[in-house]
């Protein structure tokens, strides 16, 4: 088994928790920490089914409402809009998750959450 | 050579080279200026490369993990951005309107699944490949891994080939050099770049390359929109006015109105569920590619991975944002001709430099002397490339296009060239043949390869320039990459992260049925032109289905799994990999 002895041989220079076969969990701080990260990924999925999918369905309506002195909104949903919220979303997504980090570090030196 | 002399070093060139550039233009002499100013650009790579050479494997095949937020961000946009972004995609949307705009949504919103999904937990896995990730998740099967390097062979081989041709167009349409010429030098460039310093040389001069490219992009596109008086206030915004002209004289001409919706075949497909799940395959094949992946190896930490991901997306959408404008621009400009006498356009300055080039063709079908717009076709490319002709820019423009072009060009080569260097080398050479080996042999392994991958995709991407047939297989490949990406990678690195369950059978039969379901579909409609199924009263075309493949991988690596025993099949070792994934840094 070749590839695990390359773990151990190549360690990560920047992070000292990232050997993948050491078993590093502290159980209850990442079992909390797991479950948020799963509502928040949860979250920010549905969020992005908005300018994914939803934002480009009502076509047949936005298609006659023009806006910006005569973009229709079809257009405009797909061609700015759509990215900028994607954009916002993931900036979105890593404050939280710093601030979740955060938490837990907290929660890891005082021994509370 | 420390990096203090190194940014003094090429802060030294960058002055020179500039001043000699316009010293040549002041002189008069604009094609030795264009010249040098787009090979000098190549020179620029190319002391950046030097400059960032390493004998380190762990800085060879993950730049360290020591790349910062915003530089891995300008990285993952020039690698993501190919010459085919740059030139052609403009183009496509001006050809399809509305029925374009997957490309921008489809190409853009799939960094948010990999920032919520993928990113910073591949960058936690502390592996180095996709393939070997895929292996240790399958339980150290090596059978995984196998096949995992042979997609990755697959998909980034046909990328390489589409990005050295595009290089060769390039350099050909702007320096009058023979394309093949463009090509083999591109590829002998690359592997410079690579060979240096492997991933950590590949980084930085990515990061150069899309600083040049975003300037070149925008540069030519603001001095348009401000001769076509779109800053109103700014030209993404302020454009509506022009774009109501131009479909008014498309109803005049009783054409489909350029924004109007699901008129036009898309991936061979129609209607509004072909362009929806269009763009979904799009978005699900995006995460699903081994050089977009392979990116988030390079990053310091997790924290960065996330933010990473957000300034990629935000570079990306420069470029992305503006070139649906770009494509009424240059629509209106072609609208300008519709009407006019055949023998006046003719004359006119820009048609008459791109006529010979074959990208505009005029041709009075009807024999009436006045031009009707479907007399007046054109090729994706002549938007960008084309822009500052048809909007009377001073010759420069042209120069810095091709400068832009080319650095688009070069930075996906670079990262399909090493991902594949360093998938030979450490999937293949270190894994199955020589897992001994040291690692200054094994960057040396890693250098032969770059060298033998260069060889092959040169001799690939001549024959491409060389025969037509070929080279639309080669287009049509890099466009089903997406779906053979999000019918077999996607689905199992985001179960394989999130769901403990996933066993190594599930993985495997999700794979093949993923691209069981893709491949018969894709070479049937795709290639053979047997009509596409109906799905809510839409044609599916090919890029369409890899989200209907998607689904099936998703639902047999499920059944799969749990018919087998789910996380019983799991080694303890496996086990405690997936949960370090999951605990905070």
């Amino acid at each position: 088994m070749n590839s695990r002895v390359d773990y151990i041989e190549i360690s990560d220079k920047n992070s000292s928790n990232e050997t993948p076969i050491e078993n590093k969990t502290e159980d209850g701080i990442s079992q909390r920490y797991w479950m948020r990260l799963k509502k928040i990924t949860a979250i920010w999925m549905s969020a992005w089914i908005f300018p994914a999918i939803l934002l480009h369905i009502p076509v047949s309506m936005t298609s006659s409402i023009k806006i910006l002195n005569g973009i229709p909104l079809h257009w405009f949903n797909a061609a700015l809009l759509s990215i900028l919220v994607g954009v916002v979303l993931i900036f979105l997504y890593a404050l939280v998750m710093d601030k979740t980090d955060k938490m837990l570090k907290g929660g890891r030196n005082s021994g509370g959450g | 050579m420390n990096l203090s002399y190194g940014k003094i070093s090429i802060i030294l060139f960058s002055i020179l080279y500039a001043l000699l550039i316009i010293v040549l233009a002041l002189l008069g002499n604009t094609f030795v200026a264009s010249g040098v100013a787009v090979f000098g650009s190549l020179f620029l790579y190319l002391l950046i490369a030097f400059i960032m050479r390493t004998r380190d494997v762990g800085e060879f095949y993950v730049a360290g993990r020591s790349i910062g937020a915003i530089p891995i961000g300008s990285s993952i946009a020039s690698n993501w951005m190919s010459g085919a972004s740059f030139v052609s995609m403009a183009g496509a949307i001006a050809l399809l309107g509305f029925d374009g705009l997957p490309y921008i949504i489809g190409w853009t919103l799939g960094y948010c699944i990999a920032a919520f999904m993928i990113a910073p937990f591949i960058r936690k896995s502390g592996t180095y490949t996709i393939p070997e990730f895929i292996e240790v998740r399958a339980c150290y099967w090596s059978i995984a891994r196998l096949i995992g390097v042979i997609m990755l062979f697959i998909v980034s081989f046909t990328y390489l080939v589409a990005q050295l041709v595009a290089t060769g167009v390039i350099v050909g349409r702007f320096l009058g050099l023979p394309a093949i010429l463009g090509a083999i030098i591109a590829s002998v460039i690359v592997v410079a770049f690579a060979g240096s310093g492997g991933w950590k040389s590949i980084v930085w001069v990515n990061v150069a390359q899309y600083w040049i490219l975003i300037i070149a992009y925008w540069c030519a596109f603001m001095a348009a929109a401000y001769v076509a008086g779109i800053f109103n206030p700014w030209p993404h915004i302020g454009y509506g006015e022009l774009l109501t002209k131009l479909e008014a004289k498309e109803a005049f001409f009783n054409l489909k109105t350029f924004t109007e919706p699901f008129v036009r075949v898309f991936g061979g497909g129609t209607g509004q569920a072909n362009w929806i799940l269009s763009a979904l395959c799009l978005m699900l094949g995006t995460v699903g590619l081994p050089h977009v992946l392979s990116q988030f190896y390079l990053v310091k930490d997790v924290r960065t991975a996330r933010y990473g991901v957000g300034w990629g997306l935000t570079f990306i959408a420069l470029l992305y944002i503006t070139a649906p404008v770009y494509a009424v621009l240059a629509r209106s400009a072609f609208s300008g001709a519709w009407g006019m006498p055949v023998d006046q356009v003719i004359n006119l300055s820009w048609i008459q430099k791109w006529v010979p080039t074959g990208l505009i063709k005029v041709v009075d079908v009807n024999g009436d002397g006045l031009l009707q717009p479907l007399e007046l076709s054109f090729h994706n490319d002549i938007v960008v490339v084309g822009m500052p002709d048809m909007f009377g820019l001073p010759w420069f423009f042209t120069t810095i296009v091709a400068i832009g072009g080319l650095a688009a060009a070069l930075s996906t080569a670079n990262g399909l060239i090493m991902v594949m260097a360093v998938g030979a080398t450490r999937d293949i050479y270190k894994r199955f043949i020589n897992p001994n080996a040291s690692e200054r042999r094994e960057i040396w392994i890693g250098r032969i390869m770059l060298v033998v991958l260069s060889v092959v995709s040169s001799i690939f991407g001549a024959r491409a320039l060389d025969d037509p047939t070929f080279s639309t297989y080669v287009a049509l490949l890099v466009g089903w990459a997406f779906v053979f990406a999000a019918s077999s990678f996607t689905p199992i690195v985001i179960l394989g992260i999130f769901w403990k369950d996933l066993n190594k059978y599930g993985m495997i039969a999700g794979m093949i049925c993923g691209m069981f379901t893709a491949l018969p579909y894709v070479l049937w409609v795709g290639l053979y032109g047997a009509p596409p199924i109906m799905i809510f009263g839409s044609k599916i075309g090919t890029i369409a289905w890899g989200t209907i493949a998607f689904l099936v991988n998703i639902m047999i690596t499920i059944a799969v799994t749990l018919a087998t025993g789910g996380r019983k099949a799991n080694t303890p070792e496996v086990l405690r990999f997936i949960d370090a994934l999951k605990t905070p840094e």
